[in-house]
């Protein structure tokens, strides 16, 4: 098990790649809320009889109350008959519903949100009597504590399990986190002590086997404002939790500056100063998994987490998800390329003229061996083939074509081995083999591709070693 | 004149030379304006009224797949800028002249030797479900 490998449970259908290399490839898995309000019975199961040796955590997912409410909503849907076709179709009444998991959310959480969500946002001033907040909070930290565990005690699947054995304690997740609100340059004066009550809340309710974490969820912004940022982690410093998760709103690694990067990597040592707290990157790609390495002199990231195939970076306010694309992980690259793409240059280089080759410069891992046996050139498309299909666009119909199942599983498969490989390195590697696999990319691509497709490489080299080294 | 309409006048143009036309097929995720088979090669066009840089960008997909490449345009003249990158990667350019209302060969592709086989299978494949106009 690498011990800084975390995983985002997104839907029912990615059940199965939580065992994915293999049962204790992850460390431990991050629920959303509002999934577990909605199916605590699939969670409780799937926590049960799939990831049973990992460590849980709930999210929250309280910030979703402060954005405009039109995040938290979905189309009403009403039922049509085609009178020619009589077939059933559903069509949008131009109206719109609370989603339902946030519902139930919503049913758990009391007030204010059942007051003001769906209508308008929560402000810092709805939290502004303390009782107010102090309720909040323990209705948020009971259903982290008690909601999903008792399903558990009560499923058929808990004497299937090694629970029973090691006591109750176990079914609870791994931290509770406190309610917590998104902070940006211009909000964080109001929100920032709402954060930090709602902290202190928490730490007085806890029982004392219990930890907490906190989520500190900022905007780009503050991460470009030193003087902000040294603000805001001066009063998370101050407050005795046993770990922090941080999520930066849309920092995608491989595009971001290196104050962007540098700053992030500040945020996690100054949180981290004594070694002694466990500090957890929400969505964070391979810079972030590289800083979790012990041998750097300053201690940073002790986890990271990202999702089966996507959340290296997600935005704080949730955008649709647009037309499914093939992406190969290219593993010198670390970055998940669209595949004509990644086909086109594989190729172009000659990593497709034999197996040998493919194996030594692009990718070995197990699923790869397995597709593409003893030739690349003919059996790579394994990660491209698709079906055409026509969508609906506003200027009429196109054609677009659409990963089989079967892609889509190649293409996660080979990402997940590339991601446990990428975590172990950061566990067991010296700097120096660091140093030499970010190398790696920049020699065999920067010609090719121009340095433009390398140069998140020489930035994350130039900032983990002058961030985490001096 | 819209790209619908260029895309017209260049399939009567290409029904005049035996081609067998169909529109918006699909290839690694991106749509590709025009196909036109005869016998056995295919051509791949994109269509533009003005933007050419984009549709050079489209077509590196194309060459993985079809035997010669082309794009098409509707401008008065035809630039020395788009004729010299046309040239350098053996495309095609059919020009639709504004003024005389009519398209022509500016520029005859040249076979592209660069056909990824298994990707091309792939695609003759999935060309079966899209039919001819």
């Amino acid at each position: 098990m690498s011990k800084n490998h975390w995983m985002m449970f997104g839907t029912f259908n990615e059940q199965r790649h939580f065992i994915y290399p293999s049962e204790d490839t992850y460390e431990g898995i991050f629920i959303n809320a509002n999934m577990a309000a909605h199916a605590p019975d699939g969670i409780a199961k799937f926590i049960q009889t799939k990831t049973a040796q990992q460590k849980y955590i709930i999210d929250p997912q309280t910030h979703a109350f402060q954005h405009n409410p039109k995040h938290i909503k979905t189309d009403i849907l009403i039922k049509v008959i085609d009178e020619e076709t009589g077939k059933e179709t559903k069509q949008k009444t131009g109206e719109k519903k609370i989603k339902q998991s946030i519902e139930k959310l919503i049913e758990q959480y009391g007030e204010p949100v059942v007051s003001v969500a769906g209508k308008r946002p929560v402000t810092p001033t709805t939290f502004s009597n303390n009782q107010i907040l102090k309720g909040f909070t323990d209705r948020c930290l009971k259903f982290q504590r008690d909601f999903i565990s008792s399903r558990m005690v009560e499923s058929e699947d808990s004497k299937y399990t090694s629970f029973e054995a090691e006591g109750e304690q176990s079914l609870s997740p791994y931290a509770l986190i406190p309610p917590y609100f998104y902070m940006q340059e211009t909000t964080y004066k109001n929100w920032l002590p709402v954060n930090m009550e709602s902290i202190k809340i928490a730490l007085k309710e806890k029982s004392a086997n219990e930890k907490i974490f906190v989520m500190l969820v900022l905007s780009q912004g503050i991460l470009t404002k030193p003087d902000v940022l040294k603000e805001v982690i001066a009063a998370y410093q101050k407050v005795p939790v046993d770990g922090y998760v941080i999520w930066v709103d849309d920092l995608a690694e491989f595009e971001a500056g290196s104050t962007e990067l540098t700053s992030l990597l500040d945020v996690a040592c100054d949180l981290n100063k004594k070694r002694d707290k466990e500090v957890i990157n929400l969505h964070g790609s391979f810079f972030s998994v590289l800083a979790t390495s012990e041998k750097w002199k300053k201690r940073s990231f002790t986890g990271v987490c990202h999702g089966p195939e996507f959340g290296e970076h997600r935005g704080v306010v949730p955008v649709g998800g647009g037309i499914p694309i093939a992406r190969y992980y290219i593993p010198f690259l670390h970055q998940r390329i669209r595949y004509r793409e990644a086909a086109d240059f594989l190729r172009e280089i000659g990593y497709f003229k034999s197996a040998e080759i493919f194996y030594e410069n692009v990718c070995n891992c197990q699923e790869c061996r397995n597709n593409i046996q003893d030739n690349p050139d003919e059996n790579f498309i394994l990660y491209g083939d698709s079906t055409p299909k026509k969508r609906k666009t506003k200027n009429g119909f196109v054609r677009i074509d659409y990963p089989k199942t079967p892609t889509k599983l190649h293409c996660l498969r080979h990402y997940l081995q590339r991601k446990n490989l990428e975590y172990k390195l950061a566990l067991g590697a010296s700097l120096e083999s660091i140093r030499q696999d970010l190398q790696r990319g920049i020699e065999d691509y920067a010609e090719i591709l121009g340095s433009g497709a390398t140069e998140h490489l020489e930035l994350w080299e130039q900032v983990l070693f002058k961030t985490l080294s001096q | 004149m819209t790209e619908q309409d260029l895309t017209i006048e260049i399939e009567s143009f290409l029904q005049k030379q035996k081609y067998r036309i169909r529109y918006e097929v699909p290839n690694m995720g991106q749509s590709l304006d025009i196909l036109a088979s005869r016998s056995r090669w295919v051509t791949a066009i994109e269509a533009k009224l003005e933007n050419w840089k984009r549709a050079l960008i489209q077509c590196r997909a194309h060459e993985l797949v079809a035997d010669y490449i082309c794009i098409a345009i509707a401008t008065k003249k035809v630039s020395e800028k788009l004729e010299t990158e046309i040239q350098q990667r053996g495309y095609g350019l059919i020009h639709f002249d504004s003024n005389n209302k009519k398209c022509e060969w500016a520029i005859k592709p040249k076979r592209n030797l660069k056909v990824w086989s298994a990707q091309r299978k792939l695609f003759s494949r999935n060309l079966r479900g899209i039919e001819y106009v």
